[in-house]
């Protein structure tokens, strides 16, 4: 599978990019406050759902990022300018996944009774970031199998 | 089409990213003095009046708290800034005597229960503060974010308003003037 040929080939990158993504919001928040990691790995012990989705939702984008660059160099047949709704995926997982109401992100934007009700629906946006992303992975060829590149290569 | 997609990616980042440090810029942590103490939602105005009901049906009022200084905080149970911010005013708060100030922890979220309440309040507060469930007061108050707070002094002067997660340092500065 191209996915897994893209790991083998890039796992630092693929490693960086999944742990930068998971620690991303603590350490945007840590120019607001000193609390931000304490805060962050609080969220992370108290909600362990939100928890495990996220954590799967960075892995992913690690995966979904190496995958993109690596079909970008060397596949012919896959469509890396399909990968816009990758993006949506991040920034929806990354705007809604933890708490809304309690940090900025959307708070700005939308009103406070809505912000809250984003809040309780973190799960579903993480799934939904997920399902995008995933699908993203699909679109730029992550799913095909290696020999099937090789032969449109060839 | 991969430029295209480069750059929606740093757009989208970029916007991000100014919306929360501007968080921290605009934030209205301010302690200034006003002379006419008008009603108001800004530092040195009368804070509006308020009446809610506690979990144990009892009746709160702006006017139970006159004569000492009151901290409000608006928050939800499951708000983890809020827990760290209340954790770190009542280490204040004990220090203090655990009687120079008044608390009331307000709970905006309406799916939330009195029990629920009471189990946060045994967790990250002291006993004798004060706690409430109002949409209203929020509404009143202009409250956009969960952890926003409020400083009142003993003659129900807003003194103080934040949104930032309540560090244990920056609470000494606030209170230790009206106490």
């Amino acid at each position: 599978m191209r996915l897994i040929e893209a790991i083998k080939d890039k796992p630092i990158l693929a490693a960086t990019l999944a742990i930068g993504m998971f620690f991303v919001i603590p350490i945007i928040q840590s120019f607001n406050t000193s609390l931000a990691f304490e805060i962050w790995f609080r969220d992370l012990y108290q909600k362990p759902l939100n928890s495990v989705l996220y954590i799967a939702f960075s892995i992913l984008f690690g995966m979904f990022i190496t995958v993109y660059l690596h079909s970008r160099s060397s596949c012919i047949d896959c469509k890396t300018g399909k990968a816009k709704s990758g993006v949506a995926g991040t920034v929806l997982g990354f705007m809604i996944g933890v708490c809304p109401a309690c940090f900025s992100f959307i708070g700005f934007l939308i009103p406070l009774t809505a912000s809250i009700f984003l809040t309780t629906l973190a799960p579903i946006f993480l799934l939904a970031s997920i399902a995008i992303i995933l699908y993203s992975i699909f679109r730029v060829g992550g799913f095909k199998s290696i020999s099937v590149n090789r032969e449109l290569e060839s | 089409m991969f430029m295209n997609t480069k750059i929606i990616d740093l757009v989208m980042l970029a916007v991000i990213f100014i919306v929360t440090m501007s968080n921290g810029i605009v934030n209205p942590s301010i302690s200034a003095q006003t002379s006419k103490p008008n009603e108001g939602l800004d530092v040195g105005n009368k804070a509006p009046d308020f009446k809610l009901m506690g979990p144990l049906k009892e009746i709160i009022t702006k006017s139970n708290f006159t004569g000492k200084p009151l901290f409000i905080f608006f928050t939800a149970t499951y708000c983890t800034p809020c827990q760290i911010g209340a954790q770190n005013l009542a280490k204040y708060d004990d220090e203090h005597g655990g009687n120079a100030f008044n608390v009331l922890i307000e709970f905006i979220d309406d799916k939330e229960t009195d029990n629920q309440f009471l189990d946060w309040k045994k967790q990250f507060g002291r006993d004798d503060w004060y706690v409430a469930r109002d949409i209203d007061m929020a509404s009143n108050y202009h409250v956009q974010f969960l952890d926003t707070k409020y400083v009142f002094d003993k003659d129900g002067i807003i003194r103080w308003i934040d949104i930032k997660p309540l560090e244990y340092a920056s609470i000494g500065p606030v209170l230790s003037p009206l106490l």
